[in-house]
């Protein structure tokens, strides 16, 4: 019995970790089309703005989730004008974006190793003890990431359904010529979505670096998950891909209580890998009719 | 209309066929003008190179399926070569065509399990594969056979294989000439390369992958079985990218988890970007630059990745066609303003057409 509750405590807190990751992700993909493989920039972004925030700047833990998502904002706002606005007209640009954004991933990572060197840091932002069911241990930062995720899922599938910015985003991710047409400002709608992707991966990248360690590459081996999960949830759909973080948690955990820990990994893409072909838009995505 | 157009193939087909003459006989000359050792096995990595992003291109480019896993066939041939090399004892020439059928196999299997998805989706499988495999092999710490008290795993774990033999050029060369066997044997190991891809590429079959790539629905409507064909192109290019693999195993005498690095995905990756995915003589043209460039880079290691990643942000900004629509357009020079009447003429005819054609097609 203590053997599963464990499992099942361990298994909630990677899933609680994979959903905060896979928001942002999501976000992009569902609305704009655009697969960002900078994900992983974004999230040792807002950790290493976390860190900064608590040890070099000796701030109060309260800024760091702000400072963090503020942060991540700037980088969305730079990666639009920078890179995506040169980019979105041209046809491919779902391919493009892929190629590009593997190229500013590899940027960031290395901008950082040479700012913050290669060693592995503590995140100080993290509550350190936790609370115990008959011999288990619930450490309380799995809590704190499950209610962030669950905000900001609240928060952002408010952003997108409910307000004007959301309505304007999801116009010109249906037909960016119709939204031209009826007097909308497409650029500033890109714009705000990537503002709005940057600053979730980056405060998700500070609730992931708690639970992890602090390291240039940290994005990287979160990103291939998000994007996993978010194949097999279906594409752009948030609230699938939340439910799918945590089975996939559960299911890695137990393989690798079962088989060991390296068979993890693999195990869960030789799952999403029988589930595509079971069903190749994911478990909750539609298919969508492609009109010549 | 039909004539001109196949008198148009065959002046490419010329033309290709001297580029590649002149080409071949220049980098064969090269190593007899006499170049320094380091040159000599830079010049026989840009050769294993390029062979591989020919071969990535055929997959990438021309069929438009977008792995990212490509170097995980590069692996499977490679580490298949080194395995026969270390545990049967066969000479790394007989064991070369083994790891090349592997990597067809690995290939396959990839293409397989990609056969459902669309564009990115295919893009995030392939990269997620090769990197659980690249984990597969990092933590792999069981021993297979105990070596002088040393344990040696069966991938090599994170250290990688070696003294799985070598192709023997020292034997029959002697030292100071074994540099020029491998240079001679990339060179070979190129030219097959390119000439096999070059021929995919101007076969029914290299036509049908760019119809499929241009209009999948379209192409399927016209009877084309697109997952046959999907399959087609990851085993045509499993061939050559199995045995640089092996040639690479061979040449460098070490093999380990390093060539699943993001770095060098990020580098072969700005080859094809950098000369003109989808273009027959890109992937060389792109990985002769990329190489000139590391070689500088290397200056800088701290800042080899940012070189290479800002390369390919810029030239996907500012030079979307490649390098080869570059050079393209140097060759076919003209006149600004007859470019523009061009298309206004270009414009005019599609209006035209518009207006007669009464069905149309969304």
């Amino acid at each position: 019995m203590d053997t599963f509750l464990q499992i099942t405590i361990s298994g909630l807190t990677v899933g609680a970790m994979y959903a905060v990751g896979t928001l942002a992700l999501s976000l992009l993909w569902g609305s704009m089309g655009m697969l960002n493989m900078a994900h992983g920039g974004f999230i040792a972004i807002g950790g290493y703005t976390g860190y900064w925030v608590m040890t070099v700047l000796g701030g109060h833990w309260l800024f760091v989730l702000p400072i963090a998502g503020l942060a991540g904002m700037l980088a969305g706002y730079a990666l639009y004008h920078l890179v995506v606005r040169w980019m979105y007209e041209r046809e491919d640009f779902s391919v493009n974006i892929i190629i590009v954004t593997v190229a500013i991933a590899s940027l960031v990572e290395n901008s950082l190793l040479n700012i913050a060197g290669p060693s592995a840091m503590r995140q100080p932002f993290k509550i350190p003890s936790g609370f115990k069911i008959s011999d288990v241990v619930v450490p309380y930062q799995t809590l704190l990431t499950l209610a962030v995720a669950l905000v900001m899922m609240v928060l952002v599938s408010w952003t997108v359904n409910r307000t004007k910015v959301g309505y304007v985003i999801r116009a010109v991710s249906q037909n960016k010529d119709a939204a031209l047409l009826m007097g909308i400002n497409v650029q500033l709608a890109f714009t705000q979505a990537l503002v709005l992707a940057g600053g979730i991966a980056a405060i998700s990248g500070v609730m992931v670096t708690s639970m992890t360690q602090l390291f240039p590459a940290v994005g990287y081996d979160t990103t291939i998950k998000s994007f996993i999960i978010c194949i097999i949830a279906g594409l752009g759909n948030i609230p699938g891909a939340l439910t799918m973080a945590f089975v996939l948690g559960m299911f890695e955990i137990t393989v690798q209580y079962v088989f060991g820990q390296r068979y993890g990994f693999p195990a869960m893409l030789g799952l999403v890998v029988l589930v595509l072909i079971w069903r190749p838009h994911g478990v909750f995505g539609k298919a969508t009719v492609n009109r010549v | 209309m039909n004539k001109q157009k196949n008198s148009t193939s065959s002046i490419n087909i010329r033309r290709d066929l001297w580029i590649g003459a002149v080409f071949l006989l220049v980098a064969a000359l090269l190593p007899i003008i006499g170049m320094s050792n380091y040159v000599l096995t830079q010049v026989t990595l840009f050769f294993i190179w390029a062979a591989v992003v020919t071969q990535w291109n055929l997959v990438f480019g021309v069929a438009g399926v977008f792995s990212l896993g490509h170097m995980a066939v590069f692996a499977a041939g490679g580490y298949v070569t080194a395995m026969m090399g270390l545990y049967l004892d066969i000479n790394l020439w007989l064991a070369l065509p083994i790891g090349a059928l592997a990597a067809v196999i690995f290939s396959l299997l990839m293409g397989a399990a990609t056969l459902r998805l669309r564009g990115p989706y295919i893009a995030v499988m392939t990269f997620a594969i090769a990197q659980g495999i690249y984990a597969l092999i990092i933590t792999d710490v069981d021993c297979f056979i105990m070596a002088d008290l040393l344990c040696l795993n069966f991938t090599g774990g994170a250290k990688g294989l070696i003294h799985y033999g070598n192709f023997g050029f020292r034997e029959w060369l002697g030292y100071s000439h074994r540099l020029w066997g491998n240079y001679y044997m990339g060179l070979a190991l190129l030219t097959l390369g390119l000439v096999f891809a070059l021929c995919v590429m101007y076969s029914p079959i290299g036509l049908t992958f760019g119809a499929l790539r241009d209009n999948q629905i379209c192409a399927e409507a016209r009877g084309i079985n697109r997952i046959r064909f999907q399959l087609l192109v990851f085993a045509v290019s499993g061939i050559f990218t199995g045995l640089a693999g092996g040639v690479y195993a061979g040449i460098l005498g070490t093999i380990g988890p390093d060539i699943f690095s993001l770095s060098l995905l990020l580098f072969l990756l700005s080859m094809m970007v950098v000369g003109g995915r989808g273009t027959r003589w890109g992937p060389v043209l792109g990985a002769a630059a990329l190489m000139v460039v590391d070689s500088g880079l290397r200056e800088i290691p701290e800042f080899r990745n940012f070189g290479l990643a800002l390369i390919i942000i810029l030239s996907m900004i500012f030079l979307p066609g490649g390098l080869v629509k570059l050079v393209h357009g140097i060759f076919h020079w003209q006149p600004r303003s007859l470019i523009k009447l061009e298309r206004t003429d270009q414009q005019l005819r599609q209006f035209q057409n518009q207006k007669t054609s009464k069905t149309k097609v969304y």
